[in-house]
């Protein structure tokens, strides 16, 4: 007869419900006038410690032919690369987080004859239990997954005059399988990255608006991005497609750089 | 004296207002009982999936969500082979299937006023061998959460 194993799969620790670690802000704009900035890590949960360690890499978000967004992080920086790793240093880089504890990790920019411009990192928050599985002797299988969390967040730093615009490249739009699928393609104007909305907005053939879709878009180099809209209660017939891209962002904390507007409409027909 | 009460105030305030993201870790992935060289299959949306939840502060917010996973978990001198699984699902109702998605291809929820919570869950599929050593068995699952819409 087969011996039945017992296999527990643990995700993260045993008996840790709802270990919870919270990092604000997610995004952190410095400059010239601003070198200075913080990470707030807080540990919610009331039975586990945490062990958290900080560093930044360079990276930007880029997006593949399908139009999914995700963030480049470059083997190698060349020096084109507008990379504020080598002078952003934070304190401290790696502590122990209590149950309910937070930690204020201070930020410093220290650019030595950079150019005008707008410079990039992304700040890597890793955090893992404080405390590691092991063996419990017993015949049983038990099976123990650590688990580590890392939360990546945005760095910009500003020096000088900076600017930043858009380009709508292209417009696509169809309708398949009861939703509309937008596709967008821009180019980033200016020195510094496009942090806005993309607004799409279909109208019906009496020009009444049926269905609106924003989407947080960030832009630093070029960018592909797709959109679906769910559409299958609408009735057949022509449709416009407007997509709309602006800096018009509401973004608690941020420093969102003014750019211009792009619209561009296309025509799909639903039968 | 003023002058550095001010600043304490000021600090506090921008910290209270930044957008912030909450990763939390619910409940354990649980296979149960298997019996050596059968496959054992935890579905995503089942009881005993593993499940985190991520919670904005109700601001516009894209994030990417990505997994590195080891192929197998590892005994003392043995491994076993693993492929997980998983899913989504607005809010934290533990009752509510949610979207299925490639854990190894990851996917992007979006953050917004209406929506401010994600449960994701993982399943696996595990094959003990036929003469599976004892022991405590563990692999590493990095679970990244990258902001992309900054």
């Amino acid at each position: 007869m087969k011996k039945l194993f017992e296999i527990l799969i643990i995700l993260l620790l045993a008996g840790s419900v709802y270990a919870q670690v919270t990092v604000a802000p997610v995004t952190l704009h410095m400059s010239d006038a601003d070198r200075n900035g913080y990470i707030v890590v807080k540990n919610n949960s009331s039975t586990t410690s945490w062990e958290v360690s900080i560093l930044m890499k360079f990276g930007y978000p880029a997006s593949d032919s399908t139009g999914r967004t995700y963030i480049y992080f470059p083997e190698t920086e060349n020096e084109s690369d507008p990379s504020a790793v080598d002078w952003i240093s934070f304190f401290p880089r790696k502590f122990i987080l209590k149950p309910q504890e937070e930690q204020t990790v201070r930020i410093t920019a220290k650019p030595k004859n950079i150019s005008e411009g707008e410079y990039w990192g992304r700040p890597v928050v890793t955090s893992h239990p404080a405390i590691s599985i092991g063996d419990d002797g017993s015949e049983n299988i038990n099976a123990g997954i650590g688990v580590e969390f890392r939360t990546v967040i945005a760095l910009n730093y500003r020096k000088g005059s900076v600017y930043t615009g858009i380009k709508f490249d292209t417009l696509f739009a169809a309708y398949e399988n009861g939703k509309f699928i937008v596709k967008s393609n821009f180019s980033r104007e200016g020195n510094s990255a496009y942090l806005g909305n993309l607004v799409v907005k279909i109208f019906n053939e009496s020009g009444k608006k049926v269905k609106e879709m924003r989407q947080d878009i960030s832009v630093y180099y070029s960018l592909n991005k797709s959109i679906e809209i769910p559409a299958d209660k609408l009735p057949e017939g022509r449709y416009t497609v407007e997509a709309s891209i602006n800096t018009d962002r509401d973004e608690p904390g941020a420093k969102i750089l003014k750019g211009n507007t792009a619209t561009r409409k296309i025509f799909v027909t639903k039968s | 004296m003023k002058n550095t009460l001010l600043a304490v105030i000021i600090v506090i305030a921008s910290a209270c207002s930044a957008q912030q993201l909450q990763v939390s870790y619910v409940s354990d992935l649980n296979i149960g009982s298997i019996v050596p060289g059968a496959n054992k299959y935890v579905s995503e949306n089942s009881p005993d999936a593993g499940k985190f939840v991520l919670t904005g502060d109700g601001s516009f917010m894209t994030v990417s969500v990505s997994f590195n996973f080891s192929r197998t978990i590892s005994g003392n001198r043995e491994e076993m082979p693993v492929k997980y699984t998983a899913s989504y699902s607005t809010g934290t109702n533990n009752n509510r299937k949610g979207g299925i998605f490639d854990p190894y291809s990851g996917t992007t929820l979006i953050f917004d006023g209406k929506t401010k919570e994600y449960t994701i869950r993982l399943g696996a599929v595990l094959n003990a061998a036929a003469v599976q050593q004892s022991g405590v068995y563990s692999s590493p699952v990095i679970i990244i959460i990258n902001v992309i819409s900054n």
